[in-house]
């Protein structure tokens, strides 16, 4: 599978992580980096990008585990869980504890990265839709 | 059957593991349009390191998914001259990579420097114990190219691997709690060491104890995420424990496939072609000057001739070295006359590990990042005084929770049964009590350790393997078995309940048991054109638009993991290329 990484709208976000890090790793100090970036790794947030995770765009307001080309676990399919704040937050600081056996490999972030996450991504789709 | 002849190319690249995506990576910034051969197939993170197939020991770690497959093409090896040398038919000692990424999808990501000294070994030999000291066994050479002038292209690896470390020497400042042996580096590792492991902790207190300098192994496992100068994101390393033969699951490990080739992908210049097995250079001897590759598609048996302006060998140490010898370039190496390039020097890390018990403690060794650990550079290269202890050469010795997969990790003390309830028994409570010290030992070369081809043995199309013919040098097995004890007195102050005996390198050298996939040499680099293949910037000496990057030209094994030296190295001869050789294309000084 192809990534692809030619979209303007994703350049300017990794243009702005990139400033972030930039700023912030001279010392090698977290601290400046911007919570998103540890989801960047694997979910992309426009039309290209990583693939090991499914894609962020138009994650708020969507079912939990339904888009048609991602290959979900069976507990997130069945979560019936709808992506919100309270919901994406809940599941950002504790991923197993909110969908046990759902398949990221990642064991969260704190409560304040989940609110900087969320809101990172409500800009977003604030962005996308017309 | 005759090969098609494609549309020639500025340059085509051979094998798409660090060394070649590298090259083509920073070909294609230069506007260059180029073509990667890769022999394996393609794999991406999304594709093939997705959870939960991907956490399966059984098919990655003992069925070796990533692994070249032997079936196809292997070694033939030998000890010595007198015996006749058997093909590999599964790889054990070693295990190079295959696909797309190659070895750099599987490494555990011990991302290491060589020492200034290492690069030029026999001049700081000389200089250090006389001209005399250095045994005629070894044939120690010079790199040709300095620690200071590959600074830059090791610091530019680092970055773009996000390496997780801490600088112990900064432009000259030793760093207590970093590595105070390390030749002088221009910045700090891009993310802060991994958390240590519980083991390492106590190995940073016994190794104190004895006055060395602990400090956190360097890892390409990424502590927290961080954006490369390509723009592409590694996540924060989440400590799964299936690193080292694994692709990652969650992006924190440095790969190709993560850290260049969606940008690769993307770029107009280049193009992919996976199956693609290279056969030949085409060589015009006369105008010293390589014209293209024969390569096979191997999911139709087609051949293909790719004409390029330049050629690029960046493949594992057995694929180079076999290519040349193939392909007709530069005097093959023969052992008994001393004389020859190709095939020459190949060395092997003498790597030991040493198992310990602890009664006392819970490491709970499932969770680990594939180079998380607590290593002393105190016993590395010329780091002690080696006057009089009758060998040359050392390693690092480091602490580690790496691998401890259910089925291969089954430390138990001597004496339980092989099976039934008592295996089973001390099984589950020996788990969580068990650490490792591993000893990173040197390889020096010798004239009787060499790579040549097979006379009787053939790959799957026909062409003769490469036959290693290797044993441990006697001053190695002194080395190693310095090194092994040396890490045996840290273990007992360790305060351990059951120390194993280390795999001393006493006997012959064998394939069968796992020891370390870093072989070396066979095209190595150095200022003699009598005794190496390439120059310092990695230029053929027989054919000046063909360049040779990866382990195969290390003239030396030094006692840290190659990866770091690779990247480097390949970021070296890409700028030999973009900036002096496509301006004149000629021989470089």
């Amino acid at each position: 599978m192809r990534v692809r990484i030619g979209d303007a709208l994703l350049r300017t976000v990794w243009a702005v992580a990139i400033l972030f890090t930039h700023t912030a790793s001279a010392c090698a100090d977290e601290a400046g980096t911007p919570p998103i970036q540890a989801c960047l790794a694997c979910h992309r947030v426009g039309p290209e990008g990583p693939d090991l995770g499914p894609s962020l765009v138009g994650v708020m307001g969507r079912k939990a585990g339904s888009l048609p080309d991602y290959r979900y676990s069976g507990a997130m399919r069945r979560s019936d869980l709808v992506w919100d704040a309270a919901t994406l937050s809940r599941f950002l600081i504790d991923p197993q504890a909110t969908v046990p056996g759902n398949r990221m490999p990642f064991s969260g972030v704190s409560a304040q990265d989940a609110q900087a996450i969320v809101k990172y991504l409500e800009s977003l789709s604030a962005k996308s839709s017309p | 059957m005759t090969a098609t002849r494609l549309r020639e190319v500025d340059a085509v690249v051979i094998g798409m593991g660090w060394a070649g995506s590298i090259v083509a990576r920073e070909l294609t910034r230069a506007g260059m349009e180029v073509v990667g051969l890769e022999r394996g197939g393609d794999q991406t993170p999304g594709d093939n390191f997705t959870v939960p197939a991907i956490r399966d020991e059984l098919r990655y770690a003992q069925r070796q998914e990533l692994i070249q497959d032997p079936a196809v093409e292997t070694v033939t090896f030998r000890n010595t001259d007198s015996e006749v040398a058997l093909p590999v038919r599964r790889f054990g000692a070693f295990l190079p990579g295959s696909g797309v990424g190659g070895g750099g999808t599987h490494w555990a990501g011990q991302h290491w420097r060589f020492l200034p000294s290492d690069l030029r070994i026999r001049s700081h030999l000389t200089e250090r114990y006389g001209a005399r000291a250095v045994p005629s066994e070894l044939t120690l050479r010079d790199w040709g190219v300095s620690y200071e002038e590959l600074e830059s292209d090791y610091d530019r690896f680092e970055k773009l691997c996000g390496v997780s470390g801490k600088a112990g020497n900064l432009r000259g400042a030793l760093i207590a709690g970093g590595n105070v042996f390390e030749g002088a580096r221009s910045a700090q590792y891009p993310n802060a060491p991994l958390r240590q492991c519980r083991a390492g902790e106590r190995f940073e207190a016994a190794a104190s104890e004895l006055g060395c300098h602990p400090f956190p192994v360097p890892a390409s496992n990424a502590s927290a995420a961080y954006t490369n100068p390509e723009g592409l994101t590694l996540g924060p390393c989440q400590y799964c424990g299936f690193c080292g033969r694994y692709g990652c699951e969650s992006n924190a490990k440095a790969s190709p496939n993560t850290t260049l080739m969606p940008v690769l992908r993307a770029s107009k210049n280049f193009s992919l072609r996976t199956h693609a097995f290279a056969t030949r250079l085409l060589y015009r001897q006369a105008d010293r000057r390589v014209t293209g590759v024969v390569y096979t598609d191997l999911r139709t048996g087609k051949e293909f001739e790719q004409p390029a302006q330049i050629v690029v060998l960046a493949a594992f140490v057995f694929s180079n070295t076999r290519l040349l010898l193939l392909s007709g370039i530069g005097r093959p190496y023969d052992a008994r006359s001393g004389k020859g390039v190709v095939g020459r020097s190949y060395c092997y890390q003498n790597e030991t590990h040493l198992p310990m018990l602890f009664e006392d403690e819970h490491f709970n060794p499932f969770m680990s990042a594939g180079a998380m650990g607590t290593a002393i550079d105190d016993f590395n290269g010329d780091n002690f005084d080696h006057a009089g202890l009758g060998f040359f050469g050392g390693g690092f010795i480091c602490c580690t929770n790496s691998s401890s997969t259910p089925i291969g990790a089954r430390t138990l003390p001597p004496g339980t049964p092989r099976w039934g309830h008592e295996w089973k028994k001390s099984a589950a409570h020996w788990y969580t009590r068990s650490a490792t010290l591993i000893v990173e030992g040197s390889g020096y070369p010798a004239r009787r350790n060499y790579l040549d081809l097979d006379p009787t043995y053939r790959d799957r199309l026909g062409l003769p393997l490469l036959r290693m013919t290797y044993d441990i040098t006697g001053n190695d097995r002194k080395m190693s078995r310095y090194l092994s004890d040396t890490a045996v007195r840290i273990a007992r102050q360790m305060r351990l309940t059951h120390l194993l005996t280390p795999d001393y390198r006493d006997g012959k050298f064998g394939v069968v048991a796992y020891q370390s996939s870093h072989n070396a040499g066979g095209t190595v680099m150095g200022s003699d054109p009598d005794e190496s293949a390439v120059n310092r910037h990695l230029q053929s000496w027989n054919a000046h638009n063909l360049f040779i990057v990866g382990a195969s030209v290390f003239p030396h094994q030094p006692g840290y993991n190659p990866t770091g030296t690779v990247g480097a190295l390949a970021f070296r001869a890409a700028r030999s290329i973009t900036r002096d050789y496509v301006r004149r294309p000629d021989f470089l000084a």
